[in-house]
């Protein structure tokens, strides 16, 4: 069974609820899947993210997750941008000791801006510390835009990411970064750019694993955990 | 205290809003009317035989090639052969390509087709939409991207920069605005190949204008003074004692995401805006937020006789 998680910081807009609960509630409908962790507001909490001692953190008790909540950086500064992203209980930043994969999780979107940001002089790099056993990354190079028309991102992306579930014996199905691509081609406005950063590399054992054509599958895939290279992509939406 | 106008400062160049602006009526394309085109691309990208199912606002006609989806409220088309990325190993593409600076970031540089690639690709793709007859009025061709690809180390250290997928991109204006949204793009996308260069997919979300009707707009300030300090989520942000500034702000028509039911094409400002807590001891503790704000008040569009909820609720 796989398992799926959403966090979500409304700040004033239900959209952004709507927008990451989507995502839970199209992946439910599947029987391999199961909607198991689902925070919201005051319940979106730093150490849910980051390593905290004597602590299971939620964010590694599911498989794939989707969280509505801001970048944290200072806007008028590029070389700060994409650094951390907010929670209720402080910002989570890519210096804090994190583990994504430590136990289970291999995807983690966002739509938080600018938070896969990458430039010569300001990499997306700054990530490579988080992926224990993670596969992706997703999430945006610019600011992404909030409201009606958004809401529907996390529904639309866990539908493409799953339609040769619902459908194998029709389609062989879209690997996780086209399902990305596509999602926030629908939502967004063609300013705004989508992004992902993603790890290759062999597993403990010490078989390859590309993770390039990589596609939602209901088995637990193999982890690239050493010998890794990155790639990080972005586009216009 | 309530936000108010002076609580927010401007630090863009605000544009001028006309006294009243045409809000289009637009049409929604029927499966009938797609139907040539759906055929034309299936067998162009070779999908093989389609299978239909119904998923919310779209059936999808799928294979284990790939698919053509037809998005019933607006009549767009995604069309994709799904398995042609698959042929790659990698992100990579060999196009030819040159650096240029990013306009966004003049710092950085992005990978750009040479001029004789991108004029290739572009007149490929324009017969495409035009033989299709997808391209509407107001249309222009807004360039050709390429997805751009870095390599990394384990440390972060970025190995090379590389091109990806290309996409060439048509984008709409009606009487000279933009016409911003997801509803308002045709796109096709490409990989190279040796000899020709492979269409693997487009993306085309337009609803046709069929007249246009006059609505009073208001100004700027009061956009400002009514819409943005009302809105629920800055409102919050002012209540947190947080500073809010806005850093882009265009006047746009706004054109809804394709899985949406749209009859007319209306007037909107989109902003981007920065919050911060504005404390030296703070000074990365800021953020950005992008919105969208109507500049015609509900009562404009009831005295022209144009309702819709998505004209008078928030965007």
């Amino acid at each position: 069974m796989k398992r799926v998680g959403t966090w979500w910081i409304k700040d004033g807009l239900d959209a952004r609820r709507a927008e990451a609960q989507g995502f839970g509630e199209v992946l439910e409908l599947l029987s391999s899947f199961d909607w198991t962790q689902d925070h919201g507001d005051a319940n979106v909490l730093k150490k849910d993210f980051v390593e905290t001692a004597d602590y299971s953190e939620k964010v590694d008790q599911v498989d794939l997750m989707f969280m509505c909540s801001h970048g944290v950086y200072d806007p008028d500064d590029s070389s700060t941008w994409g650094h951390a992203f907010a929670t209720s209980s402080g910002s989570v930043s890519s210096g804090d000791t994190i583990k994504w994969g430590k136990w289970d999780l291999e995807y983690f979107s966002s739509h938080a801006c600018r938070l896969l940001y990458h430039s010569s002089g300001n990499s997306v790099g700054r990530w490579i510390s988080a992926f224990k056993r993670l596969h992706y990354m997703f999430g945006f190079h610019t600011p992404s835009y909030s409201g009606t028309t958004q809401k529907k991102r996390g529904s639309k992306f866990a539908v493409y990411a799953a339609l040769h579930l619902f459908f194998p014996w029709f389609f062989s199905g879209y690997t996780l970064r086209a399902a990305w691509k596509k999602a926030n081609v629908e939502v967004e406005g063609s300013s705004v750019k989508w992004a992902y950063l993603r790890a290759s590399g062999k597993t403990s054992s010490g078989q390859w694993v590309s993770t390039y054509n990589e596609k939602l599958q209901t088995a637990e895939p193999k982890d690239p955990v050493k010998n890794r290279t990155f790639y990080t992509s972005k586009g216009s939406c | 205290m309530a936000l108010r106008v002076r609580d927010i400062k401007i630090a863009s160049k605000l544009p001028e809003i006309p006294r009243s602006m045409p809000v289009f009526k637009v049409k929604t394309a029927s499966l009938d009317d797609r139907k040539k085109v759906i055929n034309m691309f299936s067998k162009q990208l070779k999908l093989g035989k389609l299978n239909t199912v119904t998923m919310e606002d779209s059936l999808h006609f799928i294979s284990k090639m790939g698919e053509v989806q037809y998005y019933r409220p607006s009549g767009a088309l995604w069309v994709r052969n799904a398995v042609a990325d698959e042929r790659f190993k990698d992100e990579k593409r060999p196009w030819k390509t040159v650096k240029v600076p990013d306009e966004e970031d003049r710092e950085n540089f992005i990978l750009a087709l040479t001029k004789s690639e991108t004029s290739e690709l572009a007149k490929k793709a324009h017969s495409l939409f035009a033989e299709t007859k997808l391209l509407g009025k107001g249309s222009y061709f807004a360039g050709v991207s390429l997805d751009q690809i870095a390599q990394l180390d384990e440390k972060g250290k970025e190995i090379g920069r590389f091109a990806g997928e290309a996409t060439v991109r048509f984008l709409y204006k009606l009487k000279g605005v933009e016409v911003d949204g997801a509803g308002a793009k045709s796109y096709a996308y490409f990989n190279p190949s040796r000899n020709k260069h492979e269409l693997v997919g487009i993306f085309h979300a337009w609803r046709e204008t069929v007249s246009a009707r006059a609505v009073q707009t208001v100004k700027i300030d009061e956009v400002i003074d009514v819409a943005i300090t009302k809105d629920r989520e800055l409102s919050l942000y002012h209540e947190r004692k947080h500073k809010i500034r806005l850093t882009k702000v265009d006047l746009v028509y706004y054109s809804l995401p394709p899985f949406m039911f749209q009859e007319y094409v209306f007037p909107a400002l989109r902003v981007i805006g920065s919050v911060s807590l504005g404390s030296a001891k703070k000074r990365n503790q800021g953020f950005e937020f992008a919105r969208y704000f109507h500049v015609a008040p509900a009562k404009a569009y009831a005295k022209a006789n144009l309702y819709a909820d998505y004209l008078t609720t928030p965007l």
